[in-house]
């Protein structure tokens, strides 16, 4: 990354220290050397291992399970099938104030889907699960199967609603267009791939369940746990303390764990339920499936006039789950009319869930595709055309931006790719080797969502400092800028600080979702570390055998762990040391952003539920990370291969707390967006719904090799309004706009639109 | 009858283990994280993919002790035998620091989740020892059989370049045990037939090629395991039992490379790793396309010995080997029969095979002065994609006339096939754009692909047909490279 401590936008130049500078991942050295332990990596004293049995049907019944043989077979411990397994209780939905979905049947005998688990095997050794569970003989009642949202029967779907907008009259704005452009665009199943597969270890001591498992949202997790198992929430203890990759998947309690809780608790010792590979592409959902057609109406100068969106999108038969397709048709640009309507087809999958930006991907893939074809039909530069329709309020909302700034993005990122050379017209730039060149322009948004939290903060008499949080870290580097914002606030060195994350017994922090734990929790941080200091400073002041007692000082300062009379850094104490002299062993301050006088219920409804969503900025300003793509490809039209060559992309994330680590995320976003264009998509088995490519040599991700060099640069400033510490969400932006500035630069390439992701190689042919 | 030994012994880290009780098909992966709780090393795919279970083994080799990365999840526990394995717990710097390698990645923040991580660091780690300093095309060929989800790579590439400024190799700990590691596995190696296991289940390891035969003759339907990088599928992927296991790979006998009369002859246990120097010198466009086949941990286990007898149609061996004119020597007890590798491909899943019969080596003549060969893989992502379509061509041309063709493509048929229709309408022409576009027409009867999850039908017939077209412009027309390095924006 072009190095942003060097510039202005997102230094520390406000006044902090440590936050907003590149300090090394903190937990580094323990992932290096393959100490950071797993979920998968416990194995407590006698764990038994489970495996998932899949229903190889898409719909229909489970009539029976023959598992004589698989129970006599050698250390198998315990089998569940559909008759025989305890029904477990109801957790309410963590969608709060929905009804939950009722008892939990752990392995219903009705199948909604291929690959649904049907079955476990419990027994000593997984070798000897898997060996048994070849041995269960299960007969089905096979029913009729909608395989897909590209199936013939899968019908038109129904409406949502709830999405819906009408504003202005998009219609008749349409029609009195100068330029009009309409396409349809599609996404696939996409699948997260994190490289940790998903899985459980559990153990019981009396009524407390103990769950090892990667988690994006602990407290939710525990209370599912809790509804299950009919005990009290804090007899939960979910530990998380490093999560091998989530991007979405890992954030709600399943089947597997359910199984691993269950069994142990049956048997009385700790059991473990992997899940392979194959069944990560089942056990859980991917991103939805969509489909949009996208109308577009601009005036002579390339205004946007009007823009109508119908769209739809694929869920499971038995969750009405949403891929919102106008999540950043709504607001890029300022559009006066605008009409969308989406429609959920109901198909036999496994419920879809939350993947990196999601509703924003797709929705990001079709209009941004849709202004490249407007660009190309009004003849305006594509870049020209997204200035000229810039918005400079929230067009859905009203509401000012706390601060926008894709056009700093665009401008600049233009520059340092050198857009100004590009030829307007397709299959006008080819390399040395004759193959065809293209420069593709993209931008997106993401929208920020805030929520509630506490953090801790404990100073103890031998010299420790520890931040104290139940949230994770999934790579994203919360252990790291949560040290860097206490060593600020509290007057110490990062390095002094040790982070504790991931675990239901600590202070309960948000989800890891909408990229929004690194602004909560830095400011949480920031407020019990401030509290600490004021609560030291207090102390030294006060107490009885402090050095600076009776000193007539009304304030002290504390610098790099030392505690000194403001501009006197000679009669410097160590903090530990002051804490030894008043005869304190420890000090511990929890702070919260609740509103005062919330209750303890409330709290937990708040901190388990999606209640704790909220606006930010408490509603007064709209506030999103922008971004904007330029891509460089290269098309070699004898094989249809696409290869890209070269990806420059500004950020607009106001301040980032640790430029590096937000460097790293953007990055790792534009990759899974290079997936996104050329390689990733499930395979459906137009039969019965089997996913095909269940696997990481079928399911492409890129390598390193599909991987060009990648600029990524920020023209972020902090913004205040957005978080207490001036960032905006880093984690997914990176990902919005990267395949429509692929399939826009193929465009410019070979004069072929790109509307169906993954691109199909054979339609970049060239037959002659 | 030899006596057979009846315990796997191997190096662990800086242990020596014998294990009597050795599942045939257990996985070194399953054993470092289950038995050894060794749990640096992760299960990310269990096939071979994601590079996240790599380990190091180091085997002794006529030039010596060489240290290269498998994949545990698909490598077998009774193959370590006389191996030294290595694994990231084991990795140190100068008094309890972190190794280079380990700086490296932690300065260029090479992590970001971590759990692909310890591949990652065992991967640099074994290109490290062979390239201190590598170019960027070398980092990238080691990183091929890593994936990471998170970082974007870019820190890891970096990191990978920059290890050689945290340390040398002469200062490595691997380096200062390196004479003692090489003698006690020479010791452990100098018995003969190794055989652990009872009744079906077991693994034996022969003590030589003649003891293979004689092992295969008494039990001919063994699973024969070379590199085991299709067979560990076969366990992890499709739960087949594969008791007994014959294991190859540790003969040095079927490790030679040698070359008489214009005729390479390779060992069924020449692993592509070892076959890349030889191959590319002496059949340049061997080598990218070597190169191509998996990942450094693929290439380190597997054969091109295995890739043959593997028989799948989308093998990447078969094609350039067919159009070479290679023969392939069959062994069963002490008869040898050598047949054109194109009748060893009988039908789909069918081989010219006899249960105990063996791939003993194959015969590839190396094209003359005078002749043109080429062979080029078609695949959607850039590394680690298994073929959709991959065409090689052997021509000779004299006086601007096709004298001679041989053709042959992988992903067209249920077998490698040659394409004989295309050959015949080729020699005897004048080489020019004229007579390869008629020849390009004539693929049809030849070939009649199928569609599947990698390509369509047609993909694959225009891609076949466009192949003979760039095959021409490179050896003819323009020069046209297809390469494998990253491409890059001037
Ligand atoms: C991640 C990954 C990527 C891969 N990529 C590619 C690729 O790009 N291109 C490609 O072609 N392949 C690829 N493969 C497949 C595989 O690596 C090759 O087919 C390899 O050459 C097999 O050799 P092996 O020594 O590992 O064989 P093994 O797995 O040990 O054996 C394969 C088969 O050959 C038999 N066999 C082995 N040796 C002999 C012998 N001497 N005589 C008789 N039978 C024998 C075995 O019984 C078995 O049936 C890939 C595999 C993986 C896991
Ligand atoms: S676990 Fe993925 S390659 Fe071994
Ligand atoms: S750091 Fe997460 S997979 Fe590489």
């Amino acid at each position: 990354m072009t190095d942003p401590t060097k510039r202005k936008h997102g230094d520390a130049s406000d006044g902090a220290l440590h936050l907003g500078s590149p300090l090394a991942r903190v937990d580094g050295d323990r992932k290096v050397r393959g100490e950071a332990a797993y979920a998968l990596d416990a194995a407590p004293a006698g764990l038994a291992h489970g495996v998932l049995v899949r229903g190889t049907i898409g719909a229909g019944t489970v009539l029976s399970v023959d598992a004589a043989s698989a129970r006599q077979s050698p250390g198998v411990l315990m089998v569940f099938t559909p008759f025989d397994t305890p029904v477990l209780g109801a957790p309410d939905s963590f969608l709060d104030g929905t009804p939950g979905e009722g008892p939990f049947h752990v392995f219903p005998a009705s199948i909604l889907h291929w690959g649904q688990a049907v079955a476990a095997v419990i027994a000593e050794t997984r070798q000897q699960a898997e060996t048994a569970a070849a041995l269960l003989r299960i007969d089905y009642a096979p029913g009729d199967v909608v395989p897909s949202i590209l199936s013939k029967d899968a019908g038109p779907g129904v409406p949502v609603g709830a999405v819906d907008i009408d504003r202005g009259d998009a219609e008749a704005a349409l029609a009195g267009s100068v330029f009009r452009v309409e396409a349809t665009y599609e996404t696939p199943r996409e699948y997260h791939v994190p490289i940790e597969p998903h899985g459980a270890v559990a153990w019981w001591e009396g009524d407390r369940l103990t769950v090892r498992e990667p988690s994006q949202w602990i407290d939710a997790m525990a209370r599912t746990y809790a509804g299950w198992f009919g005990i009290p929430f804090e007899n939960v203890r979910l530990i998380s303390h490093f999560v091998g990759g989530g991007f979405g998947s890992k954030v709600t309690a399943m089947t597997h764990g359910a199984v691993a809780a269950l069994a142990a608790r049956e048997l009385g010792r700790p059991v473990k339920v992997a899940v392979t590979r194959a069944q990560n592409f089942t056990a859980h959902g991917g991103r939805a499936a969509t489909r949009q057609t996208l109308r577009l109406g601009a005036d002579a100068d390339g205004r946007l006039k009007a823009i109508v969106q119908d769209g739809e999108s694929e869920t499971s038969v038995f969750v009405p789950f949403v891929e919102q397709l106008n999540a950043a048709t709504s607001v890029m640009y300022d559009v006066p009319n605008l009409r969308s309507r989406q429609r959920l087809v109901h198909v036999n999958t496994v419920t879809p869930a939350h993947m990196r930006a999601p509703g924003k991907h797709p929705s990001a893939f079709g209009l941004e595709s849709a202004i490249d074809e407007l660009a190309h039909l009004a003849g305006i530069d594509p870049v020209e055309l997204r200035l000229r329709n810039e918005a400079g309020f929230n067009p859905q909302t009203g509401q000012p931006w706390s601060s926008r700034r894709l056009r700093e993005a665009l401008v600049e990122g233009a520059r340092r790719f050198g857009w100004k050379d590009r030829p307007a017209a397709p299959r006008s730039m080819r390399d040395a080797d004759g193959a065809f060149l293209g420069w593709g322009v993209a931008a997106g948004l993401f929208p920020a969502l805030d929520h509630f939290g506490e953090a801790g903060l404990r100073v103890d008499a031998d010299g420790s400092i520890e931040v104290l949080s139940a949230g994770i870290d999934m790579g994203t580097g919360t252990y790291t800028i949560l040290a860097q914002a206490a060593a600020d606030a509290l007057g110490v060195l990062p390095g002094d600080v040790t982070v504790r994350l991931g675990d239901s017994e600590l202070p309960s922090g948000p989800l890891a979702g909408n990229s929004l734990l690194a602004g909560v929790m830095t400011g949480l941080v920031h407020k019990a570390a401030a509290a600490m200091r004021e609560t030291i400073i207090g102390l030294a002041l006060t107490e009885q055998g402090s050095p600076f007692r009776g000193s007539e000082l009304n304030t002290l300062d504390i610098t790099r762990g030392r505690i000194h009379p403001t501009l006197d850094e000679g009669r410097a104490v160590p903090i530990a040391d002051l804490l030894k002299a008043i005869g304190r062993d420890r000090i511990e301050r929890i702070e919260d952003n609740f509103p005062a006088g919330t209750s303890a219920q409330e709290r937990h409804r708040i901190m388990t539920t999606v209640a704790g969503l909220r606006p930010p900025d408490g509603g007064v300003s709209s506030v999103a990370s922008w971004c904007a793509h330029f891509v460089e490809v290269k098309v070699d039209e004898d094989f249809g291969t696409v290869r890209v060559r070269r990806v420059v992309s500004g950020f607009d994330c106001g301040r980032l707390y640790n430029p590096h680590l937000a460097a790293s995320q953007f990055r790792g976003g534009i990759v899974m967006g290079i997936g996104q264009a050329l390689l990733e998509g499930g395979r459906v088995d137009p039969r019965d719904g089997r996913i095909v490519n269940d696997n990481l040599g079928d399911y492409l991700i890129p390598t390193n090799a599909d991987i060009p060099d990648i600029e990524v640069f920020s023209v972020g400033e902090p913004d205040f309004r957005a978080a207490p510490m001036g960032g905006k969400p880093v984690g997914e932006i990176g990902i919005v706009g990267v395949a429509p500035a692929i399939c826009n630069a193929v465009f410019h390439a070979t004069g072929q639109r790109i509307r169906r992701l993954p691109l199909d190689i054979a339609a970049l042919l060239s037959t002659n | 009858m030899i006596q057979a030994e009846t315990q796997i012994r191997f190096l662990l880290n800086g242990a020596e283990i014998a294990l009597s009780d050795v599942r045939p098909d257990e996985t070194l992966l399953d054993w470092l994280r289950l038995s050894r709780a060794l749990r640096g090393t992760k299960e990310g795919c269990a096939e071979g993919d994601c590079g996240a279970c790599t380990v190091l083994v180091g085997r002794p080799t006529p030039d010596g002790l060489v240290y290269e990365g498998v994949n545990a999840c698909i490598r077998f526990l009774g193959s370590l035998h006389g191996c030294h394995v290595v694994t990231v717990e084991h990795l140190k710097g100068e008094g309890g620091a972190l190794h280079p390698v380990q700086q490296a990645m932690v300065d260029f923040h090479g992590s970001q989740c971590g759990f692909c991580t310890p591949g990652f660091v065992m991967s640099l780690y074994a290109m490290w020892m062979q390239d201190p300093d590598p170019s960027e095309a070398a980092v990238e060929k080691a990183l091929q059989g890593n994936l990471c989800r998170c970082t974007g790579y870019e820190p890891i590439v970096k990191a990978a370049r920059a290890i050689s400024s945290y340390g040398t190799l002469e200062e490595d700990f691997l380096a200062a045990e390196r004479t003692a590691v090489a003698e006690r596995l020479a010791a452990i190696r100098a018995g003969g037939r190794v055989e652990v296991g009872t009744g079906k289940d077991r693994f034996v390891l022969p003590a030589s090629v003649d003891d293979l035969a004689a092992v295969l003759e008494a039990e001919p339907m063994a699973t024969i395991v070379a590199g085991s990088t299709d067979v560990g599928l076969w366990v992890t992927k499709f739960m087949r039992d594969i008791a007994p296991v014959v294991f190859i790979g540790h003969l040095g006998d079927l490790k030679t490379i040698s070359e008489r009369d214009g005729v390479l002859t390779i060992g069924a246990g020449v692993s592509y790793t070892d076959a890349f120097e030889t191959l590319s010198r002496r059949i340049p466009a061997m080598g990218p396309l070597i190169d191509r086949i998996g990942g450094a941990q693929v290439r380190n286990m597997g054969t091109i010995g295995g890739n043959i007898a593997n028989g799948s149609p989308i093998g990447d061996m078969p094609p350039p080997l067919i159009a070479l004119g290679a023969s392939v020597t069959l062994r069963k007890g002490g008869a040898r029969r050598t047949i054109a590798l194109e009748d060893f491909f009988v039908a789909y899943g069918k081989q010219d095979r006899q249960p105990g019969e063996f791939v003993e080596a194959v015969h590839v003549p190396v094209p003359s002065a005078e002749t043109q060969f080429a062979a080029w893989k078609v695949t959607k992502r850039r590394d680690e994609d298994i073929t959709a379509v991959l065409g090689a061509f052997t021509l000779s041309i004299e006086d601007g006339v096709v004298r001679a063709a041989r053709i042959a493509y992988g992903g067209m048929a249920a077998t490698p096939k040659r394409a004989k229709g295309v050959e015949a309408a080729l020699v005897g022409q004048p080489w020019t754009l004229e007579t390869v576009e008629a020849a390009m027409d004539v693929y049809p009867s030849d070939f009649q692909p199928i569609s599947d999850m990698r390509a369509s039908a047609e993909y694959r017939m225009l891609a076949a047909r466009n192949l003979l077209k760039r095959f021409f412009l490179v050896h003819g027309g323009a020069e046209m490279p297809v390469t494998v390095s990253r491409e890059r924006a001037a």
